[in-house]
């Protein structure tokens, strides 16, 4: 009886928050700059990400992470110099043991 | 920032991320509880100390880190479908004719995947300037099931 009022406490107390990412698989855009206002395109796409190991399985994790997803960084080495819009795309496997978070940049 | 050192690393800050209100309270309880913090609570119980009053507390900690983890991996509520700004900068904006839609997936908490990137959502309304965001929420059973969208209106 005590697990169950514990279950439907869990329940009730659960917010209707979501994040849409897997335990397992993980590959998802969704838009960085929400300034919407007047936004183009431009004629050029870049791309720039940071990547990261994880070690899940000891008590403090240890893992690496490295590269660039600055949109500046981006915009120099594309030959970018006006960022009209960006967006996010996030890409990992079980429970980020490797993940990639990539910026994508879009502009003249 | 506590949930990271007390479990199995990554599990548990993939759970902490949507719980991180919680902590505090489950560290405030035990402190007030037992004059031990969380951490020192299941040291001493690993060391095998007992003092009557830890492993109990320990098992009432046990219970309040499952409903924790549990609350987490349950995140959401029965159904859910909303719309709410994406963008809030909204001064004189004329949203214009056009609407684009972009959906990403995710299911039973597993897997996630799809493109709701701006891009895509204005090719599909076939739109070149975007004038404002949107994004909409459709969840049901706790969290088994979402789908997120972006919405894009423009010329």
């Amino acid at each position: 009886m005590g697990k169950i009022v514990s279950i439907v406490a869990c329940l009730a107390l659960s917010g209707c928050g979501v994040i849409s990412r897997g335990i397992i698989y993980t590959d998802t855009t969704q838009p960085l700059c929400k300034d919407a206002r007047g936004t183009g395109f431009g004629s050029k796409t870049a791309s720039g990400s940071s990547k990261r190991i994880e070690i899940p399985t000891t008590r403090v994790d240890i893992g690496a992470e490295w590269d660039s997803r600055a949109i500046g960084d981006i915009a120099k080495e594309h030959g970018i110099s006006t960022v009209y819009a960006c967006e996010t795309r996030r890409q990992s496997v079980l429970l980020g043991i490797w993940r990639r978070d990539q910026v994508i940049i879009y502009g003249e | 920032m506590l949930v990271l050192n007390v479990g199995s690393g990554k599990l548990l800050n993939f759970l902490h991320e949507k719980t991180a209100f919680f902590v505090p309270y489950l560290t405030t309880l035990a402190r007030r509880r037992s004059g031990k913090g969380l951490r020192s609570l299941f040291r001493d119980r690993r060391r095998g100390k007992n003092d009557g009053v830890c492993c109990m507390k320990v098992s009432a900690m046990k219970k309040l880190l499952g409903c924790v983890a549990l609350m987490s991996l349950l995140s959401g509520c029965v159904y859910s479908n909303i719309r709410v700004p994406l963008d809030e900068d909204l001064w004189k904006t004329e949203l214009g004719t056009k609407v684009g839609v972009a959906s990403n997936y995710s299911i039973l908490w597993l897997v996630a995947w799809g493109d709701a990137g701006v891009k895509k959502a204005a090719e599909n309304g076939a739109i070149s300037t975007i004038n404002h965001m949107d994004m909409g929420i459709e969840s049901y059973l706790f969290g088994a099931y979402i789908r997120r969208d972006t919405i894009v209106y423009g010329e």
